[in-house]
């Protein structure tokens, strides 16, 4: 190719690239937004401003829908409900998920490995009302799973909410059974990423395994497992128990009751001002608690440490590189550094 | 014993350093005793546990969607296995419709994954490849959209839907999947993509002078196929598995999808009440189509769901 097809190219490339950036493009890009906008101004700009406007009805009086909302014992046993709900969920699951995920990932047999790997990430393809039902005919009260082997007639999701902890508790189960399978897969994905040769260098440096898990293993998926508890948790808030009470909307509202099946009662019945004004709420709380988490994390400082750590591991894996063979040459009984 | 594997260690540390270490890593493995293998123990133990927690629903469902009504409903509670199973109950939830809601919610998956790919892709595309006035506000705008939970303005959605006439007839399917089209996240993902297109591509077909559309249907498209693989499959089964607003929507409509034909199905006609049997039957029918395509699409969807952090439309 010679200078002059060069020079030929590039001015027609010029020439191109101009005519994207002017204003016949601007119009195109607008063009291919448009129908993204008509949806989100129609699904999520409108339902936010009819909610607002509509919870401002009748301001300062006790007609007023945040007025009858906050009023309502129902809504504040929602959130209650909703809240502990979900930070019982994800301490649980999220602790379990560590746990199964650290001996997946240290599992050398990999067809082993792919087989639990299968079997713990069912749940999460799994339809949440299919197995809803399931879970309330095993915690049936004379029916169930613990009437029939250990004779125990408990109302495991007839306690109402207010006058025990049963239901919460068996609705907890269910919400841990839902919530692994995700933090599973995600944490056997990122401890696999991990360099061995971290693991190997502490191995020769004495650490215990326990020690490793603790000094590489967490510090390494930190930004992982904020990312895990935050949508935990907030996933978790969103949490609707309808099918475990046969699609009956009262019944569980009375038993296990939620911020969403409070907002979804309230829809169903047309009853439109009280579900915004409930809804508005919802989102408040839930952007705040989002915000709660995130600076709680950060005062943790987990991610901080994370960087931290990891620069201490580069170090770390170039003294490696550079002892290991002068250790191996020195004919040092590797087996005895272990003990 | 110990000497020959140190000095197997060295020659391999004179191939290369990573070799070494892995070799280093063995011996020690080897070497440590039985305290390894009670952790491995421990392990094992762990996972059976976990395991049957996780598995015994589904056996649970199974077996008693194979027993009769009175066996189900006898005093002392259910059998833990059917003694004489028998496939009654999935005849009679299979002629309440099964097909029906079958096909329905197939319809609607394809218009909830069309709507939302067309949609998607083409603001992603934009936001990837032009220039325009306040994209910067426009893009920031749109991310903070994310921070509201969606499932809480469902009342208001429902209102729109309503006076949009898209509650019932066909408009339903419209009706049914609008709420998660312009999702904030998929269209991020979308710009992600098309972004990750490398210069060179965008100059050579400029130099070729291939049009606007042909560029984008012939050479962007296919460039991102793995990030709309990914999109179609966790929108397909957020959709088969969706269940809040579809009851909401098709409330008495006539209408069901598979979630909600599960309670339609196991339904007494006459008493109205459930009955536990129909149930087994109907959940079993209604996990089963998602399961077999897991196991069949299993790398891809594993892949898929590692890679985004999992996004339930």
């Amino acid at each position: 190719m010679n200078k002059k097809t060069i020079v030929k190219r590039t001015q027609v490339f010029k020439s191109a690239d101009i005519s994207t950036s002017t204003k016949k493009s601007n119009k195109t890009a607008y063009l291919l937004m448009l129908p993204a906008f008509i949806f989100l101004f129609l699904f999520t700009i409108v339902p936010l401003i009819s909610l607002s406007l509509n919870s401002l009805k009748d301001f300062g009086t006790t007609l007023n829908p945040f007025y009858k909302v906050i009023t309502d014992e129902t809504w504040w046993n929602s959130v209650e409900f909703s809240f502990i709900y979900a930070v019982a969920t994800l301490a649980a699951s999220l602790s379990l998920s560590l746990v199964i995920a650290s001996a997946l990932s240290t599992m050398v047999r990999k067809r082993l490995r792919g087989f639990w790997q299968t079997l713990f990430f069912i749940p999460y393809v799994t339809s949440i009302v299919a197995i809803s039902v399931v879970f309330a005919n095993i915690f049936d009260q004379y029916g169930g799973v613990f009437a029939k082997i250990f004779d125990l007639n408990l109302p495991w999701l007839k306690v109402e909410w207010g006058s025990g902890w049963l239901t919460l508790f068996t609705v907890w189960v269910f919400g841990v059974w839902q919530s692994m399978a995700f933090q599973i897969l995600i944490l056997v994905t990122a401890m696999l990423s991990i360099d061995k040769r971290l693991y190997d260098a502490a191995d020769i440096d004495g650490i215990s395994k326990t020690q490793q898990f603790k000094k590489i293993t967490l510090p390494q998926l930190g930004k992982v497992i904020n990312y895990l508890i935050l949508l935990g948790l907030i996933t978790s808030l969103k949490s609707f128990t309808m099918a475990l009470y046969d699609n009956e909307k009262d019944i569980a509202l009375k038993y296990a009751p939620t911020m969403l099946l409070y907002i979804y009662n309230f829809s169903a019945t047309s009853h439109f001002d009280i579900a915004g004004a409930a809804s508005v709420l919802m989102i408040i709380f839930v952007i705040l608690f989002q915000l709660i988490i995130t600076k709680t994390l950060q005062l943790i400082g987990y991610t901080n440490r994370a960087i931290k750590k990891s620069k201490v591991n580069k170090e770390q894996e170039k003294r490696l590189k550079d002892e290991l063979v002068y250790e191996l040459t020195k004919e040092i009984e590797v087996g005895d550094l272990n003990e | 014993m110990n000497k020959k594997k140190i000095n197997s260690n060295i020659n391999a540390a004179s191939k290369t350093t990573r070799r070494a270490s892995e070799n280093v890593s063995m011996t020690i493995r080897e070497s440590s005793g039985t305290v390894n293998v009670l952790k491995t123990v421990g392990k094992a133990i762990l996972l059976v546990v976990m395991g049957v927690f996780i598995i015994f629903p589904f056996y649970y469902m199974i077996s008693m969607s194979l027993m009769d009504y009175e066996t189900v409903t006898q005093e002392g509670g259910v059998p833990l296995f059917p003694t004489e199973p028998g496939l009654g109950n999935y005849v009679w939830v299979f002629t309440k419709g099964y097909v029906r809601a079958v096909l329905f919610s197939i319809l609607v998956m394809f218009t909830n994954v069309a709507l939302k790919v067309a949609v998607c892709i083409t603001i992603g595309y934009a936001f990837a490849m032009y220039d325009f006035r306040y994209k910067r506000t426009i893009w920031s705008l749109l991310m903070a959209t994310m921070a509201i939970p969606e499932v809480a303005l469902i009342s208001s959605q429902y209102d729109v839907i309503v006076n949009l006439g898209l509650d019932g007839g066909l408009m339903v399917l419209i009706g049914l999947s609008a709420p998660f089209v312009a999702q904030i996240f998929t269209i991020y993902m979308f710009r992600n993509g098309f972004e990750a297109i490398p210069n060179s591509v965008k100059e050579a077909a400029m130099i070729d002078g291939v049009s606007e559309t042909t560029f984008f249907f012939k050479v962007a498209v296919p460039m991102i196929s793995s990030t709309i693989w990914t999109v179609v499959i966790l929108t397909a089964f957020a959709s088969w598995n969706s269940y809040i607003w579809p009851s909401l929507v098709l409330g008495a409509s006539g209408w069901d999808t598979i979630t909600l034909w599960l309670f339609s199905a196991s339904k007494d006609d006459i008493a109205g009440r459930q009955y536990e049997n129909y149930q087994m039957a109907a959940a079993t029918l209604t996990i089963a189509p998602t399961i077999i395509i897991y196991l069949i699409f299993k790398k891809r969807i594993d892949n898929t769901v590692a890679a985004t952090g999992g996004a339930k439309g």
